[in-house]
């Protein structure tokens, strides 16, 4: 299975990047993944009562290091997906 | 209440028996390399050995079906597998597996040991005392803390049994046992360093 990257741009335009990588089927689930992830994220921010983290961004990098996937976290709290 | 402790072990139990409870266990205990992933228990099935740690960490792991798994236990060269059997069960409720390669001594023959000596049960049942003040920390810190407080529990908990100040845990590996995806990691460790 490939592996995914999940750098993580925040608003100010630090990256955090993910040295380790994540296995995926494919890029589907990869996303699948970003979805689930990003909300819990948030959920874990808005419970601890710090600033949630809207403005990042997943940049997911296959093993090339190419960006294949920009996923803004907005996106998980405005849309329905996989939960955490 | 207790000897001396011995040096022929880096198992705080072991270093802690009488030599008269250690001679008990001795003939039917033997020596292991315990890799990463190694299994100690199964879930729901007979303990075959109980395990005493020299080095390493275990981890002791719940599954919610066709959920994902949390760690309900840490067990390291303070401790040993196989608590319910020092209770006087055999099966083992959940899966424990090594999380940090290591070594041990491991034994079949705990119980018939535990029926002859009351001061090697004495003991191991301090032991147990001790696991389940943890795991109703460990309730405590899953129902009420947040995952950047959860983190750095079980980090401390992992460097209390680790040598050094080096842990070789992926965040992976974190994620399983803290009950979370693998970015949350990620950003709680972030977070944890930033604020150090």
């Amino acid at each position: 299975m490939p592996r995914y990257f999940f750098h993580i741009r925040s608003e100010d335009g630090h990256l955090v990047e993910d040295l380790e990588g994540q296995e995926f089927a494919d890029l589907a689930q990869a996303e699948e993944n970003a979805m689930a992830s990003a909300k819990e994220i948030l959920a874990e921010g808005l419970l601890s009562g710090k600033p949630v983290l809207t403005g990042a961004v997943f940049e997911i990098c296959n093993e090339k290091h190419a960006l294949v996937l920009r996923f803004p976290f907005s996106d998980a709290a405005t849309k329905p997906g996989a939960p955490p | 209440m207790f000897n001396q402790p011995n040096t022929l072990y880096q198992n705080n139990l072991l270093r802690r028996l009488f030599p008269s409870d250690l001679a008990l266990l001795e003939p039917h205990m033997e020596r292991v390399a315990l890799p990463m992933r190694t299994q100690l228990e199964s879930a729901k099935s007979v303990i075959g050995h109980v395990y005493f740690l020299e080095e390493g960490i275990a981890s002791v792991v719940a599954k919610i079906p066709k959920g994902r798994d949390t760690e309900v236990g840490l067990i390291g060269l303070e401790g040993m597998t196989g608590a319910l059997v020092a209770l006087g069960g055999d099966r083992a409720p959940h899966d424990t597996y090594m999380q940090l390669a290591g070594s041990g001594l491991r034994t079949p023959a705990l119980s018939s040991a535990l029926s002859e000596s009351t001061t090697l049960k004495a003991l191991l049942l301090l032991y147990v005392q001790t696991l389940y003040i943890q795991t109703s920390y460990t309730a405590l810190v899953n129902a009420r803390s947040k995952l950047d407080e959860r983190l750095a529990r079980w980090l401390l908990m992992c460097h209390d049994r680790a040598r050094g100040d080096r842990l070789a845990i992926t965040h992976e590996f974190m994620s399983v046992m803290l009950g979370v995806r693998r970015p949350g990691v990620t950003v709680a460790i972030q977070e944890l360093e930033g604020r150090a």
